[in-house]
């Protein structure tokens, strides 16, 4: 993704895109994030329990909690209703 | 599971990329014709291609009014092809998926959106300002033309133009009208997502609340 995005924009990609087990290189291929940025977001995410990772065949598979949840809907939830509370831009 | 309102919500997000994707492509393509124009202009006034300058200060006022329609026609090219490609990716991107497209999906083009917005913000508005300027300068420019192209005959009353620079003239005068109907949508478009950022940092707080509290 391109663009600037600020820290809970890149915690919410994070978060949904580790519905399912993914490495930490998918995840900062994903997310296009650098090795540092993306080892301190993940290292974040897991010191608060939204994300937790497992060993499989000797690399970590990161996997979004059921905590995390909660902060993916209310992202959701925030982002979505830009388009309700903001008058549309029409031509 | 998608409600009704996520339903609205996609509707409205695709038809406001639609519109922006239609006004920065109204703009490279006047932008590409402003650069035209000014080099065709510049070169015409020096060499007075046409035989139609009358005078040496008719001649330097169009050839510096092209001039700086030529300069801001690139500045303003350059502006709107990249806010163009942000755009324009995120909707290939959504356009990969069938309607309706779900929820993460939507949320994604939305925070693409932002994040472009955030980062083109002050390009944005330079191109507002940028294509207001090559409006009234390509207006200018067409209004200086189409009088020295035109001969008053003040003892019938009447106004002939010459045909050599009648298209030239008139498409000068359209690119100047359609830049600065560009750079009212621009700024229209700056209001609105104005407003969108300023919701999100408002609801950072909310977000930082449930992501600093933890789990553990």
């Amino acid at each position: 993704m391109t663009g600037r995005r600020t820290p809970y924009e890149i915690y919410w990609e994070i978060l949904v895109y580790c519905r399912s087990p993914r490495s930490f290189t998918a995840v900062v291929n994903r997310c296009d994030l650098n090795s540092r940025t993306g080892q301190e977001y993940i290292e974040f995410l897991c010191s608060k329990g939204y994300l937790s990772g497992a060993k499989d065949s000797g690399r970590t598979l990161y996997l979004a909690t059921e905590c995390a949840v909660e902060y993916v809907a209310l992202f959701t939830e925030m982002y979505r209703n830009l388009f309700d509370t903001v008058p549309e831009f029409k031509l | 599971m998608r409600d009704s309102m996520t339903d609205a919500t996609e509707r409205r997000f695709r038809g406001e990329l639609g519109n922006f994707l239609r006004v920065a492509l109204l703009n490279v393509v006047f932008g590409a014709l402003a650069v035209g124009l000014g080099a065709w202009y510049v070169t015409a006034s020096v060499l007075d291609a046409t035989g139609a300058l009358p005078t040496p200060a008719l001649r330097m006022a169009a050839g510096a009014l092209a001039l700086a329609a030529f300069g801001l026609g690139l500045a303003w090219l350059r502006s709107s092809a990249r806010i163009l490609r942000g755009a324009a990716a995120i909707r290939r991107e959504l356009g990969g998926h069938a309607r309706p497209v779900p929820e993460e999906v939507l949320t994604d083009g939305i925070v693409r959106m932002i994040a472009q917005y955030r980062e083109n913000r002050k390009t944005i508005r330079t191109m507002v300002r940028v294509c207001t300027a090559g409006g009234f300068c390509l207006l200018a420019l067409g209004i200086v033309s189409a009088l020295e192209s035109a001969s008053i005959a003040l003892s019938e009353g009447t106004v002939t133009f010459g045909s050599a620079l009648l298209p030239s003239t008139l498409v000068a005068l359209g690119a100047g009208l359609t830049s600065l109907y560009s750079s009212y949508y621009f700024s229209r478009f700056s209001r609105v997502w104005d407003r969108r950022l300023a919701e999100t940092v408002r609801g950072e707080e909310r977000l930082r609340s449930v992501m600093e509290t933890g789990r553990k």
